[in-house]
């Protein structure tokens, strides 16, 4: 994989009325990854997301994308961004086709061709020709991606994509992404609430807490496994824990330990040599939701830093 | 930017408020020409023109029949009469000799005024029609970029490659593009509706240069009116988009800038007195008053307005782009 980033922020920071919104913060996207944003209500996640396409000046600090400054070489920078801000929000008088030869007019290389290509790409060939009034939250999210990908974007930044599509087109997005991303090397930034959809879309993940980058992980990194174990309730089962070594803490009904596919053999017969009733033992994966809330300590909304 | 302003033209135009706007001003014109025809022609004096079937009261207040000679001779001593008065203002004196030169050259060529709604007559007094164009280019101007932010399409606009500057510019073309195209149809219209209900008396419009009396064709002369009056709907256009740019509701920028608009004549007259009257943007938003000569403000001329105006165009840009290009976007 390409090493050099394609998006960078750089010490980026937004005071809003002297509220210290975003702080210091710095970023790099690789080509061919798709990274999660996360964070809870008011960390600073849109205001991030907004000074990365150019809707909000950063008050110090910059954004580079492909090398340009999104400042001081607009144009060139944003051209290899394709956007969905929130809601994509389209003219909802003209078709969804007209809307995006409009969108298309704005750029300097988008052919018919091309826009007939991302209509069937998002599936929107049946009903490109009527008024986007007439469409549905997830027809609109699809179009929404179709005005995002119109330019080829090097970088595709999303927020809340997801949002109003149905299970199946949420695969079918998560699928066209990963696709994306892996052949034709797109970076790609994806905000959203939906934490399991994160999970199975991304890469790594940026947190971000009070308008900070708290923490940047792989995905895929192997974690420490952990197997889920319930007996009877009586049982007098941490001295055994104790006694074997091993790392373990209530969870739900049962426990949790913290130990190697190949101890589980050992730790049911010990168990079941004391008699005690073995209910369950299951390997357990930490959702995501689990790590999010042990970062961010609960989400519960940002307490706005001022200074 | 010929990409830009098309894409504005065409939102502009699939919007359905924009053709019932413009249906409602070729209504509005065609109303006010059968108005004059069928309801009040009976203030275009006698009916010696014989084919309209005025219904008049005979006797009653009316003077005995006069000839159109009698009643220009009359005219003439009249003005010389008040021309003798003392302490008579500038503008006053013109104005009386005006009328009186007027008269006297359609004695000396036998030119008599018309007697009823022309189709000459109504096309110079279509030009009150434009007031609606006027009102019409207010609310294009004033929403324009205001409903971009009410309907939050602002953000997928201004994440194009495309500076904000040029996209501000395109849809200022387009506003004014469509002042113009609202004054052409205003003139067409009222053109096409005047020949066909009004009589053509095929005469001039007299017009006094300062000096003496001169004929003018009647399609130049309501060429001039249209450019003028253009030339209001530029400046009014631009004021309205400058509170569109910087009011981002929709509603709010249509609702002040009217508000505004119509403020205005109230506001120059009651400064009416004061010299700060003659620096303000209102006391110059309708420049055939130094056409017609009735001007709304002693002492003001047309070089005075232009100057005025240019400074306040410049101020409204100034602002309008300031405010749109600085802007962080939050809708």
């Amino acid at each position: 994989m390409n090493n050099k980033p394609i998006v960078e922020l750089k010490n980026l920071s937004k005071n809003i009325k002297g509220k210290k919104i975003i702080h210091d913060l710095n970023l790099a996207l690789y080509p061919g990854q798709i990274t999660g944003f996360l964070g809870p209500n008011g960390a600073g996640k849109t205001t991030t997301i907004r000074m990365m396409v150019g809707l909000m000046k950063p008050t110090s600090g910059d954004i580079l994308i492909d090398g340009q400054s999104i400042q001081s070489h607009f144009e060139e920078a944003i051209s290899k961004v394709g956007v969905i801000v929130e809601n994509p929000e389209m003219y909802k008088y003209l078709t969804g086709y007209k809307n995006l030869e409009h969108f298309a007019r704005m750029n300097k290389n988008v052919s018919k061709a091309r826009i007939d290509e991302v209509i069937r790409q998002v599936g929107l060939e049946k009903r490109i020709h009527e008024k986007v009034s007439t469409y549905s939250l997830g027809m609109r999210q699809r179009l929404g991606l179709a005005q995002a990908l119109l330019n080829k974007p090097k970088f595709l930044i999303l927020d809340e994509p997801t949002n109003g599509l149905d299970p199946a087109g949420i695969r079918e997005f998560r699928n066209y992404l990963r696709k994306i991303a892996e052949e034709d090397g797109v970076a790609v930034f994806v905000s959203s609430h939906l934490l399991s959809e994160i999970e199975l879309m991304c890469d790594r993940i940026a947190v971000i807490q009070n308008g900070k980058l708290i923490d940047m992980r792989e995905m895929n990194t192997n974690e420490q496994p952990h197997y889920y174990i319930e007996v009877e309730s009586n049982a007098n089962i941490t001295t055994i824990f104790a006694d074997a070594g091993i790392v373990y803490e209530q969870h739900e009904k049962g426990w949790l330990v913290q130990a190697e596919k190949k101890q589980i053999p050992a730790i049911v017969q010990s168990l079941v040599a004391r008699d005690i009733n073995i209910y369950a033992v299951n390997p357990y994966h930490k959702t995501l939701e689990d790590q999010f809330l042990e970062m961010t300590g609960g989400g519960q909304i940002a307490e706005t830093s001022s200074k | 930017m010929l990409k830009l302003v098309q894409n504005e033209w065409m939102k502009l135009w699939r919007k359905k408020a924009t053709w019932i706007m413009l249906i409602m001003l070729v209504l509005f014109t065609i109303g006010t020409a059968g108005i004059m025809k069928w309801v009040s022609n009976s203030d275009f004096g006698d009916s010696t023109g014989g084919n309209v079937s005025v219904k008049k009261v005979d006797g009653g207040e009316k003077a005995p029949e006069l000839t159109w000679q009698e009643v220009e001779k009359a005219n003439i001593a009249e003005k010389d009469k008040m021309l003798k008065e003392d302490g008579l203002s500038k503008a006053d004196k013109e104005e009386w000799n005006k009328q009186k030169s007027i008269s006297e050259y359609r004695l000396k060529k036998d030119l008599p005024p018309d007697s009823e709604m022309t189709s000459e007559s109504f096309m110079l007094s279509s030009i009150s029609t434009l007031a609606i164009a006027t009102m019409l280019t207010i609310v294009i101007a004033a929403g324009i970029v205001a409903s971009e932010f009410s309907e939050g399409t602002i953000k997928m606009l201004l994440t194009r490659p495309v500076k904000r500057w040029k996209i501000l510019t395109s849809k200022l073309l387009t506003v004014l593009l469509y002042g113009v195209a609202m004054a052409v149809v205003t003139w067409i219209t009222s053109s096409i509706v005047g020949f066909i209900l009004f009589d053509s008396s095929g005469v001039n419009y007299l017009k006094w240069n300062g000096d003496e009396v001169v004929e003018q064709s009647i399609w130049i002369r309501s060429l001039y009116l249209y450019l003028l009056s253009s030339i209001n709907i530029f400046v009014t256009a631009i004021f309205a988009f400058m509170i569109g740019s910087v009011f981002r509701s929709n509603a709010l920028a249509i609702g002040i800038s009217m508000l505004i608009w119509f403020m205005g004549g109230t506001i120059v007259f009651f400064l009416k007195n004061y010299e700060i009257v003659k620096y303000l943007f209102f006391t110059y938003t309708d420049l055939t008053q130094f056409a017609t000569g009735n001007v709304l403000v002693e002492g003001t001329t047309m070089p005075l307005a232009f100057a005025v105006l240019s400074v306040y165009m410049v101020i409204f840009m100034a602002i309008s782009y300031i405010v749109f290009t600085k802007r962080d976007i939050t809708a």
